[in-house]
């Protein structure tokens, strides 16, 4: 009797043991198994903030697009034939490739991805078994000044399949675009049907927050078909423009040729959706001579009368630096520096000046950071402090080459001599949802004086010196520019061929609505004369700047 | 056994009315235990009939509710299916009319319609103007009216209507 009680002991030990390890030890396990059988979650997706520009036009929109799905073992085999059809007229996907699918007789297969509403339309008529539609919302945008390009696809960047802004605007703003994605948990019976009564749990989504931007759309279209006749004609790896509003630092348009289409960002190369204007830095060449005098003038340290000798080269730390043409110019004032562009001129201004002076003035205008712009991606190269500079360094430097910027940081730089000395913070979005993004920085640079002085040799360049070819009729006693060219540094030496052609100004000259910088990469129009800025990127600063007096209503002097 | 007291009772009650007590037993069995009851007890093939009835309405009530269940829940899917089909149209339209007013859409339909866009600005030469815009602004301050206009305006009420009663 005994054996028998200890086993009956032993065995209800173990099922009660059994017990209370599947309801004790793993009741939390179970449980969540449970609840994932039962309980069934809806994502609900927020719908993206769509994009304005400064007149509240679209320029980035959400459309419905869908995915084309195949349950195979839901089609009969006498109905193959007319499914795979079907679907092939319509979505153009080749036949037997469906056909292959339908035969394999699993349960899910993809046909087509991000078909248009009027594909998803006419499948929908057809009613063709085991043929499924999933919508989703898709980022589109709008065609731009090139044929193959979106408007302003460079500055606005992508959103991706997972609904993720892929550089520019959009990845910047990703947070505040996309809102917040809400749920909706239901109970499920052992079909999957939803059990009505049964509660439900549901957080609403958070769309996201319209975004209107500093940009001009009419602008904007100028500046690409200007920058891509521009680049065509000269024959040129790539070009950009950057226009800038002024008095706000708001960026008005930025164009890049060639670049991308936003709405087929999936097969562009990859390499054409960086935005060169924010993402590369170039030596900005001539243009920067525009810095050196203004500081050297806010400094007191010379008047646009000051006098040297320029013999067509000088020597500075053991290397000699030549003018651009070679040829020796005599005695010429600070205003024939500029409007001729004499790289002796500038370096004699700089020493003039002093190293100290110089650098704390680079520092002024916007060079020893990044411009602080709101788009993603913004390349910056610190400004080394001025006693690790060699003297040659220092002076190249003076003229341009051998400092790195990127294109929003010199058109800011420029931006200072317009805006009355006062530099202020390029930005892009105007508001978010309807409130303003923040404040943005600004600092007096130079004096107003300064400023002006400087504008009246900018305008010389225009009418006495470099800048002619961008001249815009009636404007021509009232608008200020300056010409660069600089070569590119390719293998640790300056290449003798390949050049970034740039010219920068901004008008009316008295009261600037507008400044706008051009530059043009490796142009190659046959002789080097003919890939200078004043050559290559005037005609395009010229074609935009005239546009921008049509749409915005600026007359000469006022 | 019959006690005293019982007996005592019984002769009480004899006299006065008799009081009715209430039962302890649920009222459905006193009703169930009534002559008129009694009359109708059902057989138990009756009683089956009885059950099996009773089950019938109750699975035609399950399924009267369960099928508007359904109905409801097939309209519901319908409506959000229409409102996601009404979604995707409002934002096609969008899209097509956001791009019907783009700079590109309108030069391709200039460009159509055979229009060319002219490159030169041309500028309204402005004439000099002799407005001596400093001058205070109001009416000019007027004379004494001859004594002709006085008269007449002494008449009629006043010397411009008369003119152009006049005229």
């Amino acid at each position: 009797m005994l054996w028998l009680a200890v086993t009956a002991l032993l065995l209800a030990t173990a099922i009660w043991g059994r017990l209370a390890y599947w309801q004790v030890a793993q009741h939390g396990h179970l449980t969540q198994l449970a609840t994932e059988q039962h309980l069934t979650e809806v994502p609900l997706p927020a719908s993206r903030g769509l994009i304005y520009d400064r007149e509240m036009r679209p320029l980035a929109i959400n459309t419905t697009v869908y995915d084309v799905t195949l349950a195979p073992d839901l089609v009969r085999a006498d109905e193959r034939e007319r499914v795979a059809d079907s679907l092939s007229s319509i979505l153009g996907v080749p036949r037997d490739g469906v056909i292959g699918k339908l035969a394999a007789k699993t349960k899910f297969a993809y046909v087509a991805k991000r078909q248009s509403k009027d594909k998803a339309d006419q499948l929908s008529r057809l009613r063709l078994p085991g043929v499924y539609l999933q919508a989703l919302e898709q980022r589109s945008y709008l065609p731009g000044g090139a044929g193959d390009l979106s408007l302003a696809s460079s500055m606005l960047g992508f959103v991706d399949y997972q609904g993720n802004g892929q550089r520019g605007v959009e990845a910047y703003y990703n947070r505040q675009l996309s809102g917040r994605d809400g749920f909706l948990s239901t109970y499920r019976d052992l079909a999957g049907r939803e059990l009505m009564l049964s509660g439900e749990t549901r957080r609403d989504p958070v769309n996201g927050a319209a975004m209107v931007l500093t940009m001009d759309s009419n602008v904007q279209f100028a500046a690409e078909q200007a920058v891509a006749a521009g680049v065509k004609a000269a024959k040129a790896e790539s070009g950009s423009v950057l226009v800038m509003d002024t008095k706000t630092g708001g960026i008005v348009a930025s164009a890049t040729y060639p670049a991308y289409d936003g709405n087929q960002f999936a097969t562009a190369d990859p390499a054409r959706t960086r935005d060169p204007v924010i993402s590369d830095l170039y030596e900005p060449g001539s243009v920067m001579k525009v810095v050196t005098l203004s500081g050297a003038l806010d400094a007191g340290r010379i008047t646009p009368q000051t006098t040297i000798e320029d013999p067509g080269y000088v020597s500075v730390g053991g290397s000699v630096i030549h003018d651009w043409d070679l040829k020796s110019h005599g005695t010429v004032t600070m205003t024939n520096v500029l409007e001729k562009s004499l790289n002796v001129g500038a370096i004699k201004a700089m020493q003039i000046e002093g190293r100290d002076s110089y650098f704390h003035y680079l520092e002024g205008f916007g060079f020893a950071a990044s411009s602080g712009i709101d788009v993603a991606n913004e390349a910056n190269m610190s400004l080394r402090p001025a006693t690790q500079w060699r003297d040659s360094e220092v002076a190249t430097a003076s003229f341009g080459q051998g400092i790195a910027v990127n294109m929003v940081q010199m058109c800011a730089a420029i931006n200072v001599v317009a805006n009355q000395g006062r530099w202020v913070q390029p930005h892009v979005v105007q508001s978010i949802g309807g409130a303003s993004p923040g404040t943005f920085a600004s600092r007096q640079v130079v004096t107003p004086q300064t400023a002006a002085t400087m504008t009246q040799m900018m305008d010389s360049v225009v009418q006495h010196g470099s800048g002619y070819m961008a001249r815009v009729k009636g404007f021509e006693l009232d608008q200020a520019g300056k010409t660069g060219t600089s070569q590119i540094p390719e293998n640790g030496k300056y290449s003798p061929d390949h050049v970034w052609a740039s010219y920068v100004g901004f008008m009316p000259a008295d009261n600037p609505r507008f400044t706008m910088l051009v530059v043009v990469r490796k142009p190659n129009n046959g002789s080097a004369d003919h890939n200078e800025g004043y050559y290559v990127s005037a005609p395009i600063w010229k074609a935009v700047a005239e546009q921008t007096v049509l749409d915005w209503r600026i007359s000469p002097g006022g | 056994m019959v006690t005293s007291r019982i007996l005592t009772r019984r002769r009480l009650s004899a006299g006065a009315p008799v009081r009715r007590r209430r039962s302890s037993r649920p009222f459905w069995a006193d009703i169930a235990a009534s002559p008129a009851a009694r009359r109708l007890q059902l057989s138990n093939f009756a009683r089956v009939y009885a059950a099996a009835g009773v089950v019938l309405v109750l699975s035609v009530a399950y399924l009267v509710v369960a099928a508007q269940a359904t109905q409801s829940s097939y309209e519901l899917s319908k409506l959000k299916d229409q409102n996601a089909q009404l979604t995707a149209e409002r934002d096609q339209l969008r899209y097509t009319m956001a791009a019907q007013h783009t700079p590109a859409r309108v030069e391709q339909e200039a460009a159509a319609a055979g229009m060319q866009r002219s490159n030169q600005l041309k500028y309204v030469s402005k004439q000099p103007v002799t407005l001596n815009l400093r001058a205070p602004l109001g009416p000019e301050p007027s004379g004494p009216e001859p004594m002709w206009q006085q008269a007449i305006a002494a008449v009629f009420g006043g010397a411009r209507e008369a003119l152009a009663a006049g005229s």
